[in-house]
């Protein structure tokens, strides 16, 4: 049987899988055994017969390859080939392989969750037609600080009509309504101009849109229903239309319902009325800013063009009318004006989930390296053999497809999970956020991100492969020190890269922790601990503007009342409310003794209209004089408070006690539009100076604030008190428990009145730091993922290089090394890739983090508290990364590892 | 002429070989590759790198079948036959080879 003994190339029966490949071998080996029979009949000797036979072969592998070829249908039967073979490794390598994809999973889920979120708040059209061509218009008086307000009705009328870049302008604003039907609701509503829904290309769902007489005073009582309120009122029935629905105690008829999915401007509004003022209101005159606008441009007219416009526009209404002195037009593209606050978070975000991908990316493609420097030896022998340089790369390949499948799919899950957190706890002021779901772009992202990554971390094995000797891989025994040292160089590179990406997480998230520290520390100005807080709303109709007495005696009796309930201590009411910017009323400013000359110059001030007790219920801290008492009534001397802000503002050098001011600009630079030319505005005395209250956030400086009683308000001349007050309530304990008690006092006064807005103060602290939060609890969830990625890097590579070094490690500890030095020796290697690490990380994050600062509040973005932090926390990271591969090494028994070799 | 690949000849030249050698009788491919060097007074030798790839793609066709058989040396070989389709296309390519070789005859023997 010498034959048989030729055919030691049985090895490449290894190779054949199924019936058609075991026939070609046979015919082939058949095909040989005759040819070398030949050889011997025409007198070779045996050897020669064999070796010229196997000559004419050349590379029976290749030949193979060739028949296999002129099948054609080749590349199926290796896609499928390689997806077996790739199927087999994952089922022999479980534990690998389960590691590497749910290390893909966290990566690839994460990036998704929050590529979900920027798609829904940055990216979704609104539910318009063609929304990337409409516009926001507004008004900005810049010189007075004010980027953005509501703009007057006329100067509306006058951009309508002058301008020439846009096809519509339609104008709306926002206003509470009391619904008495049934049980009394306070809903938020739109008044908007005829033309809105025509603008926006929706048509209500049932029913008719308004018609431009609607907008006529008298006959304005109709109304259109959003899809949500129609299901709650009117059980989702047809025959909704033509009813009858009593708003702010006046009839309307319903003439519409809005589809299910039509917002405007935000998901809370549920009523849109046609905007209509009586001839003689005064709201619809000059000086009275807040209508808001929305534009649909021409087509091809940009918004820079518009924007130079509505400017020009605005500069002329300033010389042709003094009211809009220092009063100026802006505009921005829908979704800008929607959404371009929380731009910048969102995709500072995302950057931070893509670099946690990266140092995801980065660790497979380590374990993929570690595992393909243990498997040069097969892979060395089957190109020996004939498998093509292309065919291994492609079946690594191929195998990094399916672990980023797997990681993909994972991920995807993962993503639903997190999609539903951020659903449910999202910060309620990122707008469009609730609306979050797992769509085709989505998908579509996940699918696009697996594919870089597989190419990144694919890549790294077949590249280890290029650097394959063949001759020197068989011989080495696959232990040596020098060809897998040259891969695990690459490790190392790789290793540091994740440590140096991770510090900048790390960073990112010590800077956002900071931050949210300091909010948190801001004195607010007042005491928010058991303040019960909720707001009431006075319908016109029944409280009308000409009889003022109602509504300040509404209030006086409600805040009397709230204060006899047995637990309550101080009731006060304003008509802002703290930390929301909530009720802001910005009113000029006039000190009596030195006016302004021109109406430019006259400041602005922020009016609050508040009840005596309002102080004592806050605990607002009065600094100097007094605050309001229940003596301060309309009939005695008129009186005011401000705050520091405003003194430090416009009293930097006197004692603002006894100061006469007034909220209205000079007398002398508006005689035009005085009633009579020798009309005088109420002036006001100063009596006492109170702490700063930050209105507008706690991260944002406290303005300059005047506070008059509200009992006042029925004084000759006096401001009218405003109809929508925010109550306060001190209480002895928990103050939700007080909140139906305080329902059913106002509903004493009045049946049909309702009450919104209910929270303790401290609830609307909380809530007020929510993007913060949501900010922090994000970034520091990569942060540490990316921590626990770094260190399961570290310890793979020091695992491995301790593994390569075994030889090495013996020979030390055979010439006298102790296990101590041998730990030393390995965990100095490791600091050494930590500090590499976290010295390039620092750069980059010095760099990196000046992108971050719109989110920082009192902390730097070079804090070098933080960076020495974040650094100190890597190392230690590192250190003990590095403690059980060296462990290990210093375990190691010389005369085992020497006789092994 | 020692062909070690299929594309050493015209495209389909072989295949035209392979068909004409086992009209006459089904044979294995060691079998082919010696008739067609006999039949060829000994110019043509058909290497296996040539022959198998050959055989496959004219199975892949349907032009032949094949059928393991015990051969003459009592070993298991594959025999190949021409089935109907192969008997067709061997008269087409007859004819498509001798209207070819007729034409370059012509311009090789111009002077």
């Amino acid at each position: 049987m010498r034959l048989a003994s030729i055919f030691r190339l049985r090895l490449r029966s290894f190779f054949s899988r199924n019936k058609a490949e075991r026939e070609l071998d046979e015919e082939l080996r058949y095909h040989l055994e005759r040819q070398i029979e030949q050889n011997i009949l025409a007198g070779m000797g045996f050897e020669d017969a064999r070796y010229a036979a196997l000559r004419s072969i050349k590379n029976i592998e290749q030949r193979k390859e060739e028949c296999r070829d002129m099948r054609g249908v080749r590349w199926m039967e290796d896609l499928g080939s390689d997806l077996q073979y790739g199927c087999r490794q994952f089922w022999t390598h479980k534990s690998f392989f389960a590691i590497a994809s749910v290390t893909l999973a966290f990566g690839i889920g994460a990036n998704t969750a929050i590529f979900s979120a920027v798609n829904s708040v940055l990216l979704n059209p609104f539910p318009y037609q063609k929304a990337d061509r409409l516009a926001a218009v507004w008004c900005t008086e810049p010189f007075r600080g004010v980027p953005k307000m509501g703009c007057a009705l006329p100067d509306l009328r006058e951009i309508a009509e002058r301008n020439h870049s846009f096809e519509a302008l339609a104008n709306y604003y926002s206003d509470d309504l009391n619904v008495t039907d049934g049980k009394p609701e306070r809903l938020p509503g739109v008044y908007a101009s005829a033309n809105l829904f025509p603008l926006l290309g929706v048509n209500p769902a049932l029913g008719r849109r308004f018609s431009p007489s609607e907008e006529a005073f008298g006959n304005n009582r109709v109304a259109i229903l959003s899809d949500a309120l129609w299901r709650e009122r009117f059980a989702s029935r047809p025959d909704a239309i033509g009813k009858i629905v009593h708003l702010n105690s006046e009839a309307y008829t319903v003439i519409g319902v809005m589809p299910a999915d039509f917002q405007f401007p935000d998901r809370y509004t549920k009523l849109w009325l046609p905007m209509s003022f009586a001839l003689k209101d005064n709201m619809a005159t000059r000086g009275n800013y807040f209508i808001y606008a929305i534009a649909r441009l021409r087509p091809r007219v940009t918004i820079v063009e518009s924007r130079a416009d509505i400017q020009a526009i605005a500069r002329k209404l300033e010389r042709e009318f003094s009211e809009n002195a220092g009063v100026g037009a802006d505009t921005s593209d829908y979704l800008s004006s929607v959404v371009g606050d929380v731009r910048p978070a969102l995709l500072i975000l995302l950057g931070a989930v893509g670099i946690v991908l990266l140092i995801a990316c980065v660790n497979v493609a380590n374990l993929l390296l570690s595992r393909a420097s243990g498997r040069r030896r097969e892979l060395s022998v089957r190109a020996a053999l004939g498998a093509s340089r292309e065919r291994l790369i492609r079946q690594l390949l191929s195998e990094s497809v399916l672990l980023g499948g797997a990681g993909a799919l994972l991920g995807l899950a993962l993503c639903a999970w997190l999609v539903r957190v951020i659903r449910t706890f999202g910060p309620e002021d990122i707008p469009r956020l609730q609306s979050i779901q797992i769509e085709v772009p989505v998908v579509l992202f996940a699918a696009a991100i697996t594919l870089a990554s597989v190419v990144v971390f694919g890549l790294a094995p077949a590249m280890g492969l290029a650097r394959v000797q063949v001759i020197e891989a068989l011989k080495e025994g696959g232990r040596s020190l020098t060809a897998g040292s040259r891969t695990n160089r690459l490790r190392e590179l790789l290793v540091v890269a994740e440590i140096t990406l991770s510090l900048v997480l790390v960073i990112g998230a010590g800077l956002l922790l900071q931050t949210f520290g300091r909010l948190r520390q801001v004195n607010p100005g007042f005491n928010p601990e058991r303040v019960l807080t909720m707001s009431v709303t006075l319908p016109q109709t029944k409280y009308p503007e000409n009889q003022p007495a109602k509504a300040v005696h509404f209030f006086d009796e409600l805040t009397t009342r709230l204060e006899q309930v047995p637990g309550v201590r101080y009731a006060g009411a304003s008509r802002a409310m703290p930390i929301t910017d909530w009720g802001g009323w910005g009113k000029y400013f006039t000190i009596e003794e030195h006016p302004a000359s021109r109406l430019s110059d006259v400041p602005l001030i922020q009016y609050r209209q508040v009840t005596p007790h309002l102080a004592k219920a806050l605990g607002i801290r009065v600094v100097d004089g007094r605050f309001f008492t229940a003596d301060d009534v309309a009939n005695r001397p008129l009186v005011a408070v401000i705050n520091e802000s405003a003194r430090k503002r416009f009293f930097p050098n006197e004692n603002p006690l006894g100061k006469r001011v007034y909220p209205n600009p000079p007398e002398a630079t508006i005689l035009k539009m005085l009633p009579s030319p020798t009309y005088r505005f109420p002036r006001l005395t100063i009596i006492g100076v109170i702490d700063d209250i930050k209105q507008s956030g706690l991260s944002r400086p406290p303005e300059p604030e005047l506070f008059v009683s509200y009992l006042q308000a029925v004084a000759k001349d006096n401001e009218t008190p405003s109809n929508k007050m925010f109550l306060f309530i001190k209480t002895d304990s928990e103050p939700l428990a007080f909140a139906n008690a305080a329902r059913r006092i106002v509903q004493s006064l009045d049946p049909e009145q309702p009450v919104a807005d209910v929270a303790s103060m401290e609830q609307r602290l909380k809530a007020s730091l929510a993007s913060q939060r949501f900010q922090l609890v994000l970034f520091g969830g990569f942060a540490i993922l990316a921590l626990a990625l770094a260190a399961v890097g570290i310890y793979g590579v020091l695992s491995y290089s301790v593994r390569l070094r075994m030889q090495e490690i013996g020979i030390r500890m055979a010439l006298g090394a102790r296990g101590f030095d041998v730990l030393k020796m390995v965990v100095r290697h490791g600091l050494g890739l930590g500090l590499a690490g976290v010295f390039i990380g620092m750069v980059l994050a010095l760099g990196v983090t000046r992108l971050m600062s719109s989110l920082l509040f009192g902390v730097r973005p070079d804090d070098g508290l933080t960076f020495a932090g974040a650094a100190f926390v890597l190392m230690v990271i590192v250190a003990v990364a590095s403690i059980v591969p060296s462990l290990r090494a210093a375990q190691t028994d010389a005369l085992t590892v020497l006789r092994a070799e | 002429m020692f062909l070690s690949k299929p594309t050493e000849l015209v495209q389909g030249t072989l295949d035209l070989l392979i068909l004409k050698t086992i009209a006459l009788q089904p044979m294995h491919g060691w079998a082919i590759a010696q008739r067609i060097h006999q039949m060829s007074e000994e110019v043509l030798q058909v290497g296996q790198g040539a022959l198998y790839p050959s055989l496959h793609k004219l199975e892949q066709n349907g032009w032949i079948s094949s059928e393991w058989a015990i051969s003459e040396n009592n070993r298991r070989a594959k025999y190949y036959t021409l089935t109907k389709a192969g008997r067709k296309a061997l008269q087409y390519e007859t004819a498509q080879w001798e209207r070819l070789s007729a034409a370059i005859s012509l311009i090789v023997r111009t002077v």
